[in-house]
């Protein structure tokens, strides 16, 4: 859902750009021994802009991988691979520091693959974490 | 002069609002889901079955005979919960025995000590099992062992052999 500027008349002139972000939720597989592991599925952004509007995509994680039982993951650990180039780039999750996953100008479909570090440190538990995806068009 | 200072933060005003009514944002949100099971693995002497023997010696001057090699490493790694307990036992199959004239050396008198975090020296025990390393949580504990022989003039002739048991537990 595009949000367009703050006049109403204005916004009702100016075309919007829109984000669709799928599957809504990606899934580890149960994490063994020390090896990196990736998501099941992938995920593709689409960004959907009018002409050849510039746009740019940030992704921001809200807190840690915290599991049930107060464990948590430190978001340094879960890190993406972004095509194409060089639209969508690759990049690592920091804590509340917006990171860039891609920028260009017109749509454009990109597929992040997400991995997470393998830690003899992580303790056991079922983990989760919500990222916010913002797509904007100055 | 005043009138100027109105004007200009009118104008501001109306710049920041067209430069607002210009752009265009939209949000998604994505749920992670990851999840980390038990699971424990050791290695000592980097094997999954090593061995150290102890060679002839003269209990006159040596009344403990250290193994060779010296020491064995150890890398004990678990995952667990937070605040659970692992835990690194070790239980002799029996008593050091001979294979020709039947003849035994009682494996309390094979000890060991220890160094590295949560690693413990001991005796080894063919009854119950003897707790050689004890820590809190997941992590890559890394430590080492080193094998000693009571010697005595009382020890039969032969060759002995015998195995132990280590446990790594991450419940």
């Amino acid at each position: 859902m595009a949000v367009l500027g703050l006049a109403p008349r204005a916004a009702a002139q100016m075309p919007g750009v829109q984000l669709i972000v799928t599957p809504p939720t990606i899934s580890f597989p149960k994490i063994v021994g020390n090896i990196p592991v990736a998501a099941a599925v992938p995920l593709t952004v689409q960004v959907v802009a009018p002409g050849q509007a510039p746009w740019r995509l940030m992704v921001t994680a809200v807190g840690p991988l915290q599991s049930g039982e107060g464990a948590q993951i430190p978001n340094q650990q879960v890190s993406w691979q972004a095509g194409p180039s060089p639209a969508f780039t690759n990049g690592t999750l920091s804590t509340g520091q917006p990171q860039l996953v891609g920028r260009g100008q017109g749509s454009k479909v990109g597929v992040l693959q997400f991995f997470l570090k393998n830690r003899w440190e992580h303790a056991e538990g079922n983990y989760s974490l919500r990222l916010h995806f913002t797509l904007s068009s100055p | 002069m005043k009138t100027c200072k109105i004007l200009i933060a009118f104008l501001a005003l109306s710049l920041l609002a067209a430069g607002a009514a210009n752009a265009a944002t939209d949000t998604n949100t994505l749920t992670i889901n990851a999840t980390v099971t038990n699971q424990a693995t050791l290695t000592i002497g980097g094997t999954k079955t090593p061995s150290i023997s102890f060679p002839d010696s003269d209990p006159e001057s040596v009344l403990s005979i250290p193994s060779n090699p010296a020491t064995l490493a150890v890398v004990a790694k678990a995952k667990t919960g937070s605040a659970s307990n692992v835990t690194l036992t070790v239980k002799a199959n029996g008593d050091l025995t001979s294979s020709g004239p039947a003849e035994t050396i009682p494996i309390s008198n094979v000890t060991w000590t220890a160094s590295g975090t949560g690693f413990s020296a001991g005796t080894m025990n063919k009854t119950t099992a003897q707790t050689c390393g004890s820590w809190t949580g997941s992590g890559k504990y890394t430590g080492s062992y080193s094998y000693f022989l009571a010697n005595s003039w009382t020890l039969p002739v032969g060759t002995f052999t015998q195995t132990a048991t280590y446990t790594l537990l991450a419940p």
